[in-house]
């Protein structure tokens, strides 16, 4: 693997280095605090008790689920969205001695980043089928669309990690950047408010000269990739084939354009940090 | 295969930041204004060279010409601006000592993190742990979190782990210079191992004497530049030569500097050493002498009157303080009667015996019961023993000696 001339097709060792790397963010993660990986699931967890509060008792959004449960389907995926784009920024720049010291294959950090957080989002999926069973929300067959909701959603994460993981070894100051766009971001994604065209939303009562605000909300591919997991958990209903297909194409094309990025300007890594 | 290394044409252009300045703003206000943020310079030019397999190949020069990242551009974490590299096979990289150590992880976890990052596989380590943990000899520590770990401890198992990798080509970056005698010589050891492994080693260093002992072939850069380039005995020389001018000019200047010096200098000036004078055989002024060979230190003296019997002093220390010798013309039994006006005393050494290294040279006149001190010069002349004809590298001295054998015994082999 130390070859000039790297493999494109990733061999055992390259497998077991991803393995090792994400084994050891979670590991540091987790190991210097008490409680541990629960930390993974207060903080969620607080979040969605504020947001109830806020949205379904001062402001009373209505939506036809319970509004917890409704609220946890959209903000996990958007956590381990948010969160992959963020520890990813840093993932390079945190490893200089590694980058500037050592050859391995670079893409490798921003992968691991996106895998601990798809691990941790494992795990807080399994609260969200808790939360599902006290309220007696019913599984339908429907619970197959995770697997392409998770797909979707962890390639897209992955292209632009790679994306922000490149930019922070050259601009320090993406990560106020980033802070600032993820804030939009979440506010201009339905996580705590709904878009399903059944249910009352701001885009159903439209006037008809507004109409076209919906077609670019819709362009924001966060929005159906979000939604992807209503579909899953709340909606019963299939999506429109077109929209799996086409948020796949979206998601896809950003891994791949966030690795042909990284792959370009990784080798002046070493340099600039 | 005739090169396992091969470089051609190496360019590496660096920038030099003014600070280091990486917010947007600034490269979105420099490309507004169309001007480049910042000079840059070469870090390497033209460099080319090529290493044959199974070779020790030796890249010497100064801090700064070009050795470490040519070593980052072989070992592939930086690529080229111009040029090429072809490198084949796995390269270990002994360029920091645990460079990708995790503190906060153990012993052992960062065996299996760093050895994967270093290209092993997990079982490769599995079948290698002990080894490595035998040899850095940490086995008590081995599930304790690095953080808690000294210094020399950290080396000792990132070196195991690096030379453990069994990589085609070791690459080592000085970080021999570190470490208690003991760690550095089991670890030279392991790297003549290697050597008589048949591997091919590239070792760059400051220490001439363990480059030379070490390589058949070697490239001096200098200023990012080929100086030299060949065997190592030629570019050895080459650059020692170098070296010797620059440390010539540095020893020359202190050496004029001796005037002002009041903390090491004493007495009561009634003689006073005007001026000292390191000679070689040849009498040309110097202040480098290859073991073995002569020195002649050359003392000028002015005295105000005429001073009845005095002695003259001299002395080596080497620079970590150990005092080599300390003569003096009363112990020789050459004492003059008497001296006036100025003269110059010369203390000859037909052979120089003393190992490479720095020294300091003190010079002193006193009375005839070395009492009172006429004027005392404590460790103001430095001068630089290099490496001559002997082989030995170990101690202080070189002592003239053989060896012989008794009883049954084979062919004396070389």
């Amino acid at each position: 693997m130390q070859s000039v001339t790297r493999r494109f097709i990733p061999d055992r060792n390259t497998w077991e280095l991803l393995g090792n790397f994400t084994a050891r963010n979670l590991k540091l993660k987790y190991q210097a605090s008490v409680l541990g990986f629960l930390w993974s699931l207060i903080t969620p967890l607080m979040q969605m008790l504020i947001y109830t509060v806020v949205f379904s008792v001062i402001i009373r959004v209505k939506v036809d689920w319970p509004f917890a449960v409704f609220l946890l389907t959209a903000q996990l995926p958007w956590i381990f969205f948010s969160s992959s784009l963020m520890m990813g920024a840093s993932s390079i720049i945190e490893h200089g001695n590694l980058i500037k010291k050592v050859s391995f294959n670079r893409s490798l950090l921003p992968i691991a980043t996106v895998c601990s957080n798809l691990i941790n989002f494992g795990i807080t999926l399994v609260v969200l089928a808790g939360f599902l069973a006290c309220y007696k929300i019913p599984v339908s067959s429907h619970i197959i669309l995770l697997i392409p909701a998770l797909v979707i959603l962890a390639l897209f994460t992955l292209g632009l990690t790679f994306i922000t993981a490149a930019l922070a070894v050259f601009f320090r100051d993406i990560f106020h950047i980033l802070e600032v766009i993820l804030l939009v971001w979440f506010w201009s994604v339905p996580v705590v408010y709904p878009i399903h065209p059944d249910h009352l939303s701001l885009l159903n009562g439209l006037p008809e000269k507004w109409e076209w605000f919906r077609s670019v909300y819709r362009l924001n591919p966060m929005v159906d990739m979000l939604e992807m997991f209503r579909y899953t958990f709340l909606y019963h209903e299939w999506p429109p084939p077109t929209m799996i297909l086409s948020l796949f194409l979206v998601a896809l094309l950003t891994a791949v354009a966030g690795f042909w990025i990284f792959r370009k300007v990784s080798p002046n890594f070493a340099r600039e940090i | 295969m005739k090169y396992i290394v091969e470089c051609e044409n190496i360019g590496m252009q660096f920038k030099r930041y003014r600070e280091k300045n990486r917010m947007l703003r600034w490269t979105i206000l420099n490309q507004l204004r169309k001007r480049q943020p910042n000079e840059t310079f070469w870090a390497l030019k033209n460099v080319g060279f090529t290493v044959r397999p199974g070779e020790t190949f030796g890249i010497v020069g100064e801090n700064g010409s070009g050795k470490s990242t040519m070593l980052k551009l072989i070992t592939g974490i930086m690529k080229p601006d111009t040029g090429t590299i072809k490198v084949l096979g796995r390269v270990s990289a002994l360029l920091e000592l645990g460079a990708g150590f995790h503190p906060d992880l153990t012993g052992t976890e960062n065996i299996y993190l760093n050895g994967s990052i270093m290209g092993l596989t997990r079982s490769e380590i599995r079948s290698k742990f002990s080894e490595i943990v035998r040899f850095s000899e940490l086995h008590d520590f081995i599930d304790t979190p690095i953080k808690h770990y000294s210094s020399g401890m950290y080396m000792r198992l990132g070196f195991s782990i690096a030379i453990n990798v069994d990589p085609d080509i070791l690459v080592i970056d000085e970080v021999l210079a570190v470490g208690d005698q003991g760690f550095q010589s089991k670890c030279l050891d392991r790297i003549r191992d290697f050597k008589r492994l048949g591997k091919t080693i590239i070792f760059v260093s400051h220490d001439l004497g363990v480059t030379s002992q070490l390589c058949s072939r070697a490239v001096w850069l200098d200023g990012g530049e080929v100086a030299a380039r060949g065997s190592t005995q030629r570019v050895v020389d080459h650059y020692r030569k170098r070296v010797q001018e620059t440390v010539e000019v540095r020893l020359e200047e202190e050496h004029r500097t001796v005037e002002a010096d009041v903390e090491n200098r004493w007495g009561n000036r009634e003689v006073e050493i005007t001026r000292v004078e390191f000679l070689d055989d040849d009498n040309h002024s110097t202040h480098a002498f290859k073991t073995g060979s002569m020195m002649q230190v050359k003392i000028h003296w002015a005295a105000k009157n005429r001073v009845e019997k005095p002695v003259f002093g001299v002395g080596i220390h080497r620079n970590d303080g150990v005092h080599v010798n300390g003569p003096n013309t009363k112990f020789t039994g050459s004492i003059p009667s008497y001296i006036e006006g100025h003269g110059a005393v010369v203390y000859r050494i037909e052979q120089l015996n003393l190992l490479p290294g720095t020294y300091y040279f003190s010079a002193a006149i006193y009375d005839y019961d070395i009492t009172v001190p006429f004027d005392h010069h404590e460790q103001l002349y430095a001068f630089m023993v290099i490496p001559g004809d002997c082989e030995e590298e170990y101690g202080t001295f070189y002592m003239p000696s053989q060896w012989s054998y008794e009883g049954s015994y084979g062919p004396i082999i070389e």
